[in-house]
């Protein structure tokens, strides 16, 4: 069965294909919003014609942005919200001792009463359950405003003075981040490392550079590993979080990494929780996707037409060259991330 | 379920319980400790909860004292005890009977259904034209690779000998008959065939707080080699294996679990059974919970045990 | 362009002299010739010229000194005794104190400005801080690469320091309308002959006397009393000079080694004199830096600097400066300026460039009377190679090649005619090319044929004569394979070996090195070039090497570095920083759009651009020499063996 894509899906889908809608932060408000306007439409009577609007919309986001997994992220809180909401409305006698509700557990293997009580039936038409959304929605949203503030007032707790810091690329988060503690701390010098072809640290170095008060180094991408002996620390930005703790990264970041791990420099990931996906690596087709090689090479030259070029787009990064995750919520570490899916996602919803 | 000739009161648990087993090859010895506790939950009369305890502990006992790997024996046992005595309100102890029967065949039937999730789960990580390396032996693997080769997938397997008792070639017999291809190699072949494969997958006969696993030996090495080599080592492990053992290490086990009965009384001679592979060399658990990390693990069990 | 190893032999005898205007000139002679006014007019009108035209190559930094700039273009340095040089020495005097003044404030330099008359000759001596022949620096920064005499040297210095001063006092238009007039007679000489350098030497100590005596601050009225003193001391080095007139060539190399780092300051050439010391920049190799800024750095352009590589931090790069010295063989200031712009780049090429152009000084070298042909050649080699030094900070290959020559020239037989000895040593040298370059490169390609099978998938980083020279064979011996090549900004030298493998007609994937976890795992193997093997079994590379070879070790793909025994080094460091070689930070900048454009209005951010990184021994898995293949470890092994291998 072949669902249709609402108009606004269809829009946001052409926006961020074609470049007007770039950061996962705006996609995800953009995707937050399209979720609001379908549960404040009439569409639906209850929860789970809802949600299987909600999952259809998604699935049709996804097939068509495989690498963008903050709108199935976004789509999944919904669900779980949903579900929150519909129990508490109905108030249940199967009210669970801890939070396993949520989560598929030893322990609620073992102390199912019933058979038929594992799956709730959300086909039944609840009463303000569409008021109690919306609320919910407005906390998500405002928790979405100020994942960013949250992760830069934790700036002062992991960065002293006179430290040597390298980043890679240009991630907004890096970057209020690194204002924030140069604000609050002295004598600190930033390595930025350019990320060709792109070469987004150009921006970030060139940001940083205007408080006085902070030596900026620009390197190519070739110097990270001779810089790496006298850098203190390592923060980076991520695009998302697989569900065992790995990154899927700007292409570059494993090398930074892995020199990071020869000379035992800590990796901080700052990543906010709505990068956190579900998915494992495996699990992707299209884990990685290739970009324009023109800047690599360009088209015209004449080695280019006998050679393959490959411009790729994202590194995977595995848990154990991660340090420490810094999210809106505060530090973790990426042995944690299963936990943290587990409070955000309904176990059922991980396949939408 | 085979008859149960009924002493009177006698109910011959050790028969009953090897009787399970060799109908059934397939079944896990966990599940065949739970059916015999069931059975034996059925079958007699209790007059109070605490009878139930020490009935049940002897049966898991007595079980303990067959020649089979006794790991996932004790770890179906304790945790079948400890659902049954979970949340039980102050009832007649009829009641509770019923209760607990109740409860314990809605476990069994989770349970039997587990293998068929966890091959459900390792589907995704089987690629087409994937090499897989397995240890000896193990039926919730040879039903993920049964799934997989269904599924229309085609890879390569490579077997290990699983040590003197030749595991490795009924694996090696079942896999044939599912039509995959696979190639049957040395134990000490391991270190050699690691760089040309893609991942590692194995089973396991208890999964312990630490994330670790026991498994039959050999194992130990091979999660040593593939994090050399940088290979993924993926265990599929049912939950009821789930276990509250920590070793510090192969030493740290306890003997009944290395070495099977008649020898315990002179282990200098003998080789143990099994070996423990601590978490770091492990990459991932499928288990009927979900695919989890190693770190996981503990907080499942503390979730229920606490 | 760049000039690949195999071309550099065929472009090695062509002119391609940065100075299109300037003649070829053979190398100046080292006589002793009377030193007469006729000469040294002679000598200055030739410097006239050259220093014309070394206005319009140099760098334009003398913006403090604008008011000379007009004056100077004009003018020759006088190298006179006559009164009106004497005239114009004490001026020079004068205004080298006030260059003094002014030069302790910014970057004194260049050279390109124009040599006026012997007063600014000595005023340029002010800036003259120990010994050094630095004096002799300038005056070779000044002259062009035709072969000038050496009274150039005087002159540039004396157009130095004219230009810092700045000052346009009467005495300064009288000394250059001297100068002119000594210039245009000297253009009219053919040939510089030693004599030139006895006066260059004379005015050098004269200079030298002079800087010494002058004070910073000191005003030009201030200078005379100064001058006084100086004179008197500059007749005494005259003395002096007149005796060691045949050493003057010499000395000069000397002082060009000394002039190096940081100071642009001439120095006087004390090594004529031989009383003072020549200062060495040894400790800190003279790297050049790239940058614009200048060669003392100014508050802001402190700020530019990354402190962690202030060792390395060299005054500007300027390569005219020194590339009209008189005494530097055209090959090789050719081959001094193709260095400096990095049109030949690469270890091998650059040793074959260096020979190629070693044979060519050799063939020409005239040994002096009374002077025996050994080391008299030795001393001109060396201030060839201090220069070579200069242009661009000697790679490992070339000071070895050095090395060896050095010794072969300790090694020549006495007794024999010179030509003979000239025929040795380019037989040595061609042997050297042959053996060490040429037949160990086919020995490492003998090795790695095995190593290379159906099926495999190299990856290599970067540009390297030697793997291209492997890849041929195999490709000759119709092997199936295909090549990944890994590129880095800002050389992007990738991009030249792609062109390579794609003409040989050997399948190629091209990447960027962040895209490096992403076609490893294709990879079977890794071939990768070396700059030098260190004593400690680290591997001196391009920057970026050492990433590829520790994402290489993460996938478990086999590294292997193919390296020349000439380029074992006995060096040995454990980082990348230590030792190294800062290119120009400009590169960094990808484009007109790029925001990096303006980095220098941005105080404290500096875009860094590294030539080399070391590599640690346990991430490679083989280095394959041409005496065998060895793990990295092994190198002390062959260093220890090598001199009884003998070349």
């Amino acid at each position: 069965m072949r669902e249709q894509p609402l108009k606004e899906v269809t829009q946001l889908i052409h926006a961020i294909k074609v470049g007007m809608v770039e950061g996962s932060y705006s996609i995800t408000n953009k995707t937050l919003d399209i979720f609001k306007y379908i549960i404040m439409s009439k569409s639906w009577q209850n929860a789970d014609e809802l949600m299987r609007i909600v999952r259809a919309q998604s699935r049709i986001m996804q097939a068509a942005l495989p690498q963008e997994t903050v709108t199935s992220n976004i789509a999944r809180r919904i669900l779980k919200l949903t579900r929150e909401e519909f129990d508490l409305l109905h108030a249940k006698i199967q009210h669970f001792a801890d939070d396993s509700q949520a989560s598929l557990s030893l322990h609620k293997l073992v102390t199912q009463t019933s058979e038929s009580n594992v799956s709730v039936d959300y086909s039944k038409p609840q009463q303000g359950l569409r008021e109690a959304l919306l609320d919910h929605l407005q906390e998500v949203e405002t928790e979405l405003e100020t994942s960013s503030e949250n992760i830069c007032v934790q700036a002062e707790e992991h960065i002293h003075s006179s430290e040597i810091i390298l980043t890679l690329g240009h991630s907004r988060s890096v970057e209020n981040f690194l204002k924030r503690a140069i604000k609050k701390r002295q004598y600190l010098t930033i390595i930025v490392a350019e990320c060709a072809p792109s070469c987004r640290g150009h921006n970030l170095a060139t940001k940083l550079a205007n408080d006085k008060t902070v030596d900026i180094i620009v390197i190519p991408d070739a110097s990270i590993f001779a810089m790496m002996s006298r850098v203190n620390k390592v923060i980076i930005g991520t695009h998302s979080v697989l569900a065992n703790g790995g990154l899927r990264a700007a292409c570059g970041a494993y090398t930074v990494a892995l020199a990071a791990k020869h000379y035992s420099v800590p990796v901080i990931v700052l990543a906010p929780m709505y990068k956190l996906s579900p998915l494992h690596l495996c699990e992707q087709d299209a884990f990685n996707m290739v970009g324009c090689a023109e800047d690599v090479i360009p088209y015209d030259s004449l080695p280019a037409r006998e050679a393959k070029v490959y411009s790729p787009m994202f590194d995977y990064v595995p848990p154990e060259l991660v340090t420490l995750f810094i999210s809106n919520t505060g530090g973790h570490a990426p042995s944690y991330v299963y936990r943290l899916l587990t409070e955000l996602y309904h176990p059922e919803d991980l396949e939408i | 379920m085979p008859e149960i000739v009924e002493k009177g009161e006698e109910f011959d648990v050790v028969t009953y319980f090897l009787q399970l087993l060799d109908n059934d090859k397939d079944m896990s010895s966990g599940i065949a400790a739970i059916k015999t506790l069931l059975m034996i939950l059925e079958k007699k009369q209790f007059g109070t909860i605490h009878i139930l305890h020490t009935t049940m502990r002897e049966a898991v006992a007595a079980m303990r004292n067959t020649d089979l790997s006794i790991a996932a024996i004790v770890s179906a046992g304790e945790l079948f005890c400890r659902f049954i005595t979970l949340s039980l309100d102050d009832k007649h102890m009829e009641e509770c009977r019923q209760i607990m029967l109740h409860r314990g065949k809605i476990f069994l039937t989770k349970l039997n259904n587990s293998r068929q999730v966890i091959a459900q789960q390792a589907q995704r990580f089987i690629c087409d034209g994937g090499r897989i390396l397995t240890h000896s032996r193990s039926r919730v693997v040879l039903k993920a690779l049964i799934t997989a080769s269904k599924n229309k997938k085609s890879f390569h397997v490579y077997v290990t000998q699983g040590g003197t008792e030749n595991s490795g070639d009924e694996m090696i017999k079942d896999l044939k008959a599912a039509g995959i291809e696979c190639t049957l190699i040395l134990d000490s072949a391991t270190g050699y065939v690691m760089e040309s494969v893609d991942f590692v997958m194995v089973g396991a006969e208890a999964v312990v707080e630490s994330g670790g696993i026991i498994n039959r030996i050999g194992s130990y090495t091979m999660g040593l080699c593939a994090r050399e080599m940088k290979k993924p080592f993926y265990v599929l492990a049912e939950s009821f294996k789930f276990s509250r053992l920590y070793p510090l290490n192969q030493r740290d086990l306890p003997n009944e679990y290395k070495y099977s009965r008649k020898h315990l009384n002179d282990v200098a001679k003998v080789h143990p059974l099994v070996d423990y592979t601590p978490p770091a060399y492990i990459t991932l658990l499928f288990t009927d919970l979900g695919i989890l990390t190693p770190s996981a693990v503990s907080d499942e069990l503390i979730k229920l045990y606490m | 362009m760049v000039i690949t190893s195999e071309q550099v032999p065929q472009s090695a005898s062509e002119s391609t002299s940065t100075d299109p205007g300037a003649p070829k000139r053979r190398k100046p002679r080292q006589r002793n010739r009377p030193r007469n006014k006729r000469n040294r007019v002679e000598d200055k009108e030739i410097e006239t010229v050259q220093h014309s035209l070394q206005m319009e190559t140099s760098i334009p930094t003398v913006k403090k000194l604008s008011g000379q700039s007009t004056h100077e273009s004009a003018l020759i340095a006088a190298t006179d005794k006559t009164r009106e040089q004497i005239m114009a020495e004490r001026e020079a005097k004068k205004q080298a104190k006030h260059n003094k003044k002014n030069q302790s404030k910014t970057v004194p330099t260049p050279p390109t400005t124009k040599i006026i008359t012997e007063v600014e000759q000595t005023t340029i001596t002010t800036r003259l801080t120990t010994t050094t022949t630095t004096t002799n620096d300038r005056q070779e920064q000044l002259a062009t690469t035709v072969a000038a005499a050496v009274p150039t040297k005087t002159t540039s210095v004396t157009s130095t320091t004219t230009l810092e001063l700045g000052e346009n006092t009467r005495e300064k238009i009288k000394a250059e309308r001297e100068a002119k007039k000594a210039a245009k007679q000297a253009v009219k000489s053919a040939k510089v002959s030693g004599g030139n350098v006895d006066a260059a030497a004379q005015k050098l100590a004269n200079l030298q006397i002079q800087t010494a005596g002058a004070t910073e601050a000191a005003e030009s009225e201030k200078k005379k009393p100064a001058l006084s003193k100086a004179e008197r001391r500059a007749i005494q080095e005259a003395q002096r000079a007149a005796k060691a007139q045949g050493k003057a060539k010499k000395d000069t190399t000397k002082t060009l080694t000394a002039g190096a780092p940081g100071s642009q300051a001439i120095s006087p050439p004390t090594s004529t004199i031989g009383s003072k010391e020549i200062k060495r920049d040894n400790d800190s190799p003279s790297k050049i830096e790239g940058s614009p800024v200048k060669s003392v750095p100014s508050k802001t352009e402190r700020d530019h600097n990354v402190k962690l590589f202030n060792h390395l931090l060299c005054t500007s790069k300027d390569a005219s400066q020194f590339i009209n010295d008189p005494l530097v063989h055209p090959s090789m200031a050719r081959l001094g300026e193709q260095y400096a712009k990095r049109i030949v780049v690469g270890s091998n090429a650059r040793c074959i460039a260096f020979l190629n152009a070693l044979r060519q000084v050799v063939q020409d070298f005239e040994t002096p009377a009374k002077k025996e042909f050994g080391r008299s050649l030795d001393v001109t080699v060396k201030h060839h190679v201090d220069h070579l030094h200069k242009c661009r900070p000697l790679a490992v290959s070339v000071s070895n090649a050095y090395k060896q020559f050095k010794n072969q020239l300790t090694q020549l037989p006495v007794d024999k005619p010179e030509t003979e000895l000239k025929d040795l040593l380019s037989h040595f040298i061609d042997t050297y090319i042959e053996n060490q370059i040429g037949k160990a490169a086919q020995a490492i390609s003998g090795f790695l044929q095995e190593k290379i099978t159906n099926g495999d998938v190299l990856l290599t980083f970067g540009c390297s004569s030697l793997i291209h020279y492997i890849c041929e064979e195999a490709k000759r011996r119709q092997v199936a394979f295909r090549v990944i090549v890994v590129d880095s900004r800002p050389f992007c030298e990738g991009q030249e070996m792609l062109r390579r493998l794609s003409a040989d007609g050997i399948p190629c994937t091209y990447v960027l090195i962040n895209a490096i976890s992403y076609v490893m795992p294709e990879a079977t193997k890794v071939l990768l070039g070396a700059h030098a093997l260190l004593a400690n079994g680290y591997v001196m590379a391009r920057t970026g090497t050492a990433q590829v070879a520790l994402v290489a070790n993460a996938h478990n793909v086999p590294v292997l570095v193919c390296c020349e025994t000439h380029k074992f080094s006995e060096r040995f460091q454990t980082d990348a920083i230590v030792y190294n070689e800062l290119g120009d930070p400009n590169e960094l900048v990808r484009s007109d759009k790029c925001c990096l454009l303006n980095w220098q209005t941005k105080s404290r951010m500096t875009p860094l651009n590294l030539n080399y990184d070391i590599t640690p021994p346990e991430l490679v898995s083989a280095v394959v020499t041409e005496v065998a293949i060895l793990p990295c470890t092994s190198v002390p092994v062959i260093l220890r063996i090598k001199p009884e291998i003998g070349y």
